[in-house]
């Protein structure tokens, strides 16, 4: 189908497929994202997939407080909307949580 | 324009029939015009050999008002009558031509507004050159604007090595504000200064310095001081001032969208429309367009759809002329392949809004918003607040 196509983001042995969308009005393909706060995904290693704009965790950047903004976001390629958190801590804290 | 004979001229001006004569034809009296072996010369007319400006004893002085619709008072769904009743046809002009502006009506802005950009008197200029500027602006014609902008810049710049009145000095700090908070661009970082002078400015002409003083506060983040400000400049006036109270009430709604109370903001959108409608004045509302973050589209879109288009086309005119000026001067970058509504959510998001949030203030689900937002992030390149922040203005 041309208005719809699947990317795989493979990260630490891990990959999740998304599908995206062709949107008309902007003449853009939006992925169909995840919600890994619902759904919780780990790597193999235990590394916690996570989405740009998810906020909250103590360790995100302070002024922004976002995945996205902080250091131990890590995603395939640049500009992508979902990555990994490389921070270990983070792991202990929301294996706890879960 | 009305016209007087070279004898009258002379009169007027206190010379001899003869100098007048020589001068309308050696072109130095603008507007004059030979009728036979007669001239014809405007009635305002000034003597070309001085500059109006300047007293016998060197010091530079306003012989008329600078930016006069904005320092008007005028009841509201006059305003054309009142710029018709202005006596000196210098500030009649300059009233029109600020008009225009603010109907959006911007090439007659131009083309009324650089006729006084050689005038003998100083705050003709000034005035000339901050509407040529502003309307040129919005007409994305930047080499204009950058004249404009240097000529200001450099009369500011020439008013440290020149005797100046108080009132002169202070016009000229208003129109370094006017810059500085609407460009970005600092001449001379005279926010001190400027509120020390505002007691020499028109009444009038001190609330539009209030607004001016409260976008500052805006810009810094500080949305209550920004409150205070508008909210004792309105209540200070009986008279009514349209154009500077529509810009008073609309940072009052921008301080009020910032700290989440959209009803009250609601209100003092409604307040500045009932000044504006009765005089079409539009722009007020689309230059802050973005910074009202979605509540005009929430207010006119169903109420007035027909003023709801003109906002927005005046509002998209001014924002790509603003963006490359603003780009140029101060070598920032900033979101201009935004839409207006991905504009508003950007910057709602930046200022920490969640998603949510901005569904509910924007009427959208929040599915929308968050497509909205990857649309965003898609176009800027970007993947996180910190990023987006670099694009925003604050």
């Amino acid at each position: 189908m041309a208005d719809a196509k699947i990317r795989r983001f493979l990260l630490d042995g891990d990959a999740v497929e998304v599908r995206f969308l062709y949107d008309e009005r902007s003449k853009r393909f939006l992925g169909e994202y995840p919600d890994f706060s619902e759904q919780p995904r780990r790597t193999p290693s235990g590394k916690k997939w996570t989405h740009v704009m998810t906020e909250g965790c103590p360790y995100a950047d302070k002024e922004f407080g976002d995945c996205g903004s902080c250091i131990h976001f890590r995603c395939e390629q640049p500009g992508d909307l979902i990555g990994i958190c490389e921070k270990p801590t983070t792991d202990k804290i929301t294996r706890k949580g879960e | 324009m009305t016209y007087e004979t070279a004898a009258q001229a002379a009169e007027r001006l206190g010379v001899s029939v003869r100098a007048v004569q020589k001068w309308a034809k050696e072109d130095k009296i603008f507007g004059a015009k030979r009728m036979g072996r007669s001239w014809l010369i405007p009635v305002d007319a000034y003597h070309p050999g001085k500059t109006s400006d300047v007293t016998e004893d060197g010091t530079l002085k306003i012989s008329s008002v600078p930016l006069p619709l904005i320092g008007s008072s005028f009841t509201p769904g006059k305003c054309l009558e009142h710029i018709k009743s202005i006596e000196h046809k210098a500030d009649r002009d300059m009233a029109l031509s600020e008009y225009y502006f603010f109907t959006a009506e911007f090439e007659k802005a131009v083309q009324l507004s650089q006729i006084y950009a050689a005038a003998n008197n100083r705050s003709d200029r000034f005035s000339s050159a901050t509407i040529y500027l502003f309307a040129n602006t919005a007409l994305g014609r930047i080499h204009q604007v950058n004249q404009a902008m240097q000529y200001i810049k450099d009369s500011i710049r020439d008013f440290d090595e020149t005797k100046t009145t108080p009132k002169l000095h202070a016009f000229g700090t208003f129109c370094e504000m006017i810059l500085k908070t609407e460009f970005h661009i600092s001449i001379r970082n005279e926010t001190e200064f400027f509120r020390e002078s505002i007691k020499h400015l028109t009444r009038g002409h001190k609330l539009y310095a209030c607004y001016i003083l409260a976008y500052e506060s805006y810009l810094q983040g500080d949305y209550t001081q920004a409150l205070g400000i508008t909210q004792t400049a309105l209540s200070m006036e009986q008279n009514r001032y349209p154009i500077a109270e529509i810009y008073l009430l609309l940072m009052t709604a921008i301080c009020y969208v910032n700290l989440k109370n959209i009803s009250l903001a609601n209100r003092y959108l409604e307040k500045a429309w009932e000044l504006g409608k009765q005089d079409r004045l539009i722009m007020p509302f689309a230059e802050l367009y973005k910074l009202l973050q979605g509540i005009i589209d929430q207010y006119f879109k169903t109420k007035d759809p027909t003023t709801y288009q003109k906002i927005l086309s005046a509002a998209k005119e001014y924002d790509m002329g603003w963006s490359k000026v603003y780009t140029e001067q101060t070598s920032r970058t900033i979101a201009t392949n935004l839409t207006q509504t991905e504009f508003t959510i950007a910057m709602l998001y930046n200022k920490n809004w969640r998603a949510k949030e901005i569904a509910a203030h924007l009427n959208l689900s929040e599915r929308t918003i968050t497509n909205y937002l990857q649309i965003i992030y898609g176009k800027l390149q970007i993947n996180g607040k910190k990023e987006l922040h670099q694009f925003m203005l604050s």
